[in-house]
């Protein structure tokens, strides 16, 4: 990488890594690079116009990055919404009164993910309000540019792990003692126990 | 090979599709043995039509949804699995979607999986890990590693 990333974010479109954000030296920088992995390239792409780290990052449509959230400085969460055009390579925010962000808690290391093709599911993480880990969980509809109240996670939970989809459920390795599943059609969260660890004699 | 997974998956869509069938019309009968009562019908006739169609859009939103991006992350020969490097640890946690197992691999790199890095999959299932902070050194890391499955070897 050009620039050393820690407490960043990470997305993954077709062979491309998207890395955005850092926070060195107790100081938070927008900084964005793309890793071709196929060619074995870094090159860095417009930086956040926010700077903060632990947003919870989205690929939509296959041309865009939402970064939701996030931290600015170790003791503030923001409610900023930003939308990354790859094809473009620029940063927009997506500020009120664009979006109605009435019904949101923000959040430092939540998770999103693109569950319809208007909608972004968005969990857990350490919440704006209270500064804890909490079970939030909203949905951003692209449409109608506002965020609800989407159900809550079984458990509160902080993630640093991207999540992904199999047989129309969306699973994320939370960092507390489970594996958070969403059910995408039904909208039901479950979760797995994480206690069945195996340790193979290698 | 690839026509029985097509069915298998086709056969899995339906029988997901059933479940929802079926607890859509046990909503149904929930309702309709509220509405048994003739006063209850009553009731419902004399509410707002606008309010009927939207409550009814609304139970059907919620059981019946078929906008839904379902697609895989991975592809189907692919292992679908999730994974975790635990920091200051050699080592990775994966889960296997298909068989719900657990594992806790060892993992040889240089030093210990740097604090506050991150790693991911594409959707080639090849797993990298990014970045981080290695405390004892003080050093905040441009590296990018990729995970060999087969050795264990952050490289």
């Amino acid at each position: 990488m050009n620039y050393p990333h820690a407490d960043h974010s990470i997305c993954t479109i077709q062979n491309f890594i998207y890395v955005i954000g850092t926070f060195v030296g107790n100081q938070v920088y927008g900084y964005c690079e793309v890793y071709d992995t196929q060619k074995d390239k870094w090159k860095l792409i417009a930086d956040m116009r926010v700077p903060r780290t632990g947003t919870s990052l989205c690929v939509f449509k296959n041309n865009y990055i939402f970064a939701f959230g996030g931290r600015v400085d170790q003791k503030r969460i923001v409610d900023t919404i930003e939308v990354y055009d790859i094809s473009r390579n620029v940063w927009q925010e997506i500020a009120a009164p664009k979006v109605d962000k009435s019904n949101w808690v923000p959040s430092y290391m939540g998770l999103a993910h693109q569950i319809t093709d208007n909608e972004i599911l968005l969990f857990g993480g350490k919440s704006a309000a209270t500064f804890h880990i909490f079970n939030g969980c909203f949905v951003f509809d692209v449409e109608k540019m506002e965020i609800r109240e989407r159900g809550s996670l079984v458990n509160p939970c902080s993630f640093m792990n991207t999540p992904l989809v199999f047989n129309h459920n969306l699973y994320a390795y939370g960092n507390d003692i489970y594996v958070h599943q969403y059910s995408i059609p039904e909208q039901k969260w479950s979760v797995i126990p994480k206690s069945s660890v195996v340790l193979p004699n290698t | 090979m690839a026509q029985q997974r097509g069915a298998e998956e086709l056969i899995e869509t339906l029988k997901h599709y059933q479940t929802i069938f079926i607890d859509l019309d046990a909503e149904y009968e929930k309702y309709f043995n509220d509405y048994e009562k003739m006063s209850k019908l009553q009731r419902l006739l004399d509410k707002d039509t606008n309010d009927i169609v939207r409550d009814f859009t609304d139970v059907i939103e919620r059981n019946l949804r078929v906008d839904y991006n379902t697609k895989s992350s991975f592809g189907p020969q692919l292992p679908q699995r999730l994974h975790s490097f635990q920091w200051n640890q050699k080592c990775v946690q994966l889960y296997r979607l298909k068989t719900g197992l657990f594992e806790k691999k060892q993992v040889q790199m240089t030093y210990d999986v740097p604090l506050y890095s991150r790693s991911i999959a594409t959707e080639t299932g090849t797993i990298y890990l990014t970045g981080g902070y290695v405390k004892h050194m003080g050093v905040y890391l441009k590296n990018c590693y990729r995970y060999d499955d087969l050795f264990g070897i952050l490289n």
